[in-house]
C-alpha cells in the first residue's frame, strides 16, 4: 500500500478524478438503472419478510451494504488512491468521484462543512436531484412505502451504507484517524424535494484531531 | 423525480446490486432451507420481470432475439452464447450481473433471479404476441458463484 503524503488535493488530483471516474464508469459491468431499482425493491420485500417491518428492513439493508463494502469496493479504493490526500475535507471529492464511477451521474450539490465547535464532526453534505432507487416507488402497485412507515429511515439507505463503507476504507488506506458515519437526511419518499446524504467524520479518541 | 421509463435508458454498475444481493443471500441461507430460498429467488426474478415488462417490451420478434435483447440491453450480459437443444435452448454467459468470480456460495443457484427474469420476459411475450409456444420453463444448469466457469440456463419450450 503506497504511503499518502499529499496534504490537500490540487489541480492535478482534481483532473485525475474527473478523468478517472469516467474511465471507471466506462469499464464497469453495467445494467439498466431500472433493473437495479426493481431488484432493490425485491430485496427490500424479502428483508421486510425477514425482519417484520419496513424500518427494521431499512436498518438491515444499511448494515448489509456496509458489510459488503470491503469485498466489493476495494478495487475502487485501490484505483482511486492517486487522488487521496491527508485532508479530511477532500472526502467531498472522493464521494463525488465515487458516485459517478458507479452510477454515471454527477452530484450537483456537494459541500464540506468544518466543525463549528469542539466535538462537532467534519461534515460533507450532498444532494441528489434524481434518485434511481426511489423512482417509481410512490405509485408502485406491488409495494407500498408509506411516509410514516419509513420513520427516520430513508429508502436510499444502501447508498448511505455503501458510502460509509467507502469512506471508512479510504480513512484506513490514508491513515486518517477519523470514524465516518453516513446517513440519508432527506428522501423523495418522505416528501423532500431531493435526496440528501450527510457524511460525518469524528476524530478517533486520543488522536491529534480529537 | 426521475421516472422508471427514464431509468430503463440509463445504466449503472451492476456491483451496486450484486453487493447487497450477496449479503441478502447469506441471510436467506441462515433462515430458510434451500428449496424455500429457491422459490423466493424465483418470485424475486418474476416480480422484477413483470414490473419491467409493464414499462418496456422487447422490440425483437424471435425467441433468440428477445433473449439476446434482454440479456444484453437490460442485464449487461454482453458475452453470451445461445444454443439450440432438443427441447428448447440454452444460454451461457460470462457476464452474469449477480455472480462474482471471487464469491462462492452454497445452496440454490445464486443467479436464479437472472434465469427467471429471462424466462418471465419470454412467457409474457408468448402471451402478448403470436408464438407457436405457450410456455417456457427455465432452470439454472451452471452458476459462476456455485464454482462453475460460466453461468448456463436451460429453457424448455412447450408447444401450444
Amino acid at each position: 500500500m503506497p504511503e499518502i503524503k499529499k496534504k490537500k488535493v490540487g489541480f492535478r488530483e482534481k483532473l485525475l478524478a474527473a478523468l478517472g471516474k469516467r474511465w471507471m464508469y466506462w469499464k464497469a459491468r453495467k445494467v439498466t438503472k431500472l433493473l437495479i431499482n426493481l431488484s432493490y425493491r425485491e430485496i427490500m420485500r424479502l428483508l421486510v419478510e425477514l425482519y417484520g417491518n419496513l424500518e427494521s428492513a431499512l436498518n438491515a439493508v444499511f448494515e448489509l451494504s456496509l458489510h459488503a463494502g470491503p469485498e466489493f469496493l476495494n478495487e475502487w479504493v485501490e484505483g482511486a488512491n492517486v487522488i487521496f490526500s491527508k485532508d479530511v475535507s477532500d472526502h467531498a471529492l472522493y464521494i463525488k468521484s465515487g458516485y459517478y464511477s458507479f452510477t454515471g451521474d454527477h452530484i450537483s450539490y456537494i459541500k464540506y462543512f468544518p466543525p463549528e465547535k469542539v466535538g462537532d464532526p467534519h461534515r460533507v453534505v450532498w444532494r441528489l436531484d434524481k434518485c434511481f432507487v426511489c423512482a417509481g416507488m410512490l405509485d408502485d402497485p406491488t409495494f407500498s412505502v408509506k411516509k410514516e412507515a419509513l420513520d427516520n429511515q430513508g429508502w436510499g439507505n444502501p447508498i448511505a451504507g455503501i458510502f460509509q463503507a467507502t469512506t471508512k476504507m479510504i480513512n484506513e488506506y490514508i491513515g486518517l484517524e477519523f470514524i465516518s458515519k453516513v446517513r440519508e437526511t432527506k428522501c423523495f419518499l418522505r416528501g423532500d424535494p431531493y435526496g440528501e446524504f450527510v457524511a460525518e467524520f469524528y476524530p478517533k479518541a486520543g488522536t491529534k484531531s480529537a | 423525480m426521475i421516472s422508471r421509463k427514464q431509468l430503463h435508458k440509463e445504466q449503472a454498475a451492476s456491483v451496486i446490486i450484486a453487493m447487497i444481493y450477496v449479503e441478502l443471500f447469506s441471510h436467506l441461507t441462515q433462515k430458510y432451507e434451500s428449496s424455500v430460498i429457491e422459490e423466493k429467488l424465483k418470485t424475486m426474478g418474476a416480480n422484477i420481470a413483470k414490473s419491467y415488462f409493464a414499462i418496456y417490451k422487447p422490440s425483437k420478434s424471435s425467441i433468440s432475439g428477445i433473449i439476446k435483447e434482454i440479456a444484453i440491453n437490460l442485464a449487461g450480459m454482453k458475452r453470451n452464447k445461445l444454443k439450440k437443444t432438443e427441447d428448447g435452448f440454452t444460454i451461457t454467459t460470462l457476464d452474469c450481473p449477480l455472480c462474482q468470480p471471487n464469491i462462492e456460495t452454497e445452496g440454490p443457484h445464486f443467479c436464479t433471479p437472472v434465469m427467471v427474469i429471462l424466462e418471465t420476459f419470454l412467457n409474457l411475450s408468448f402471451s402478448t404476441r403470436q408464438f407457436p409456444y405457450k410456455q417456457v420453463i427455465g432452470t439454472v444448469v451452471k452458476s459462476i458463484s456455485s464454482g462453475d466457469k460460466i453461468c448456463e440456463y436451460h429453457y424448455r419450450l412447450i408447444a401450444k
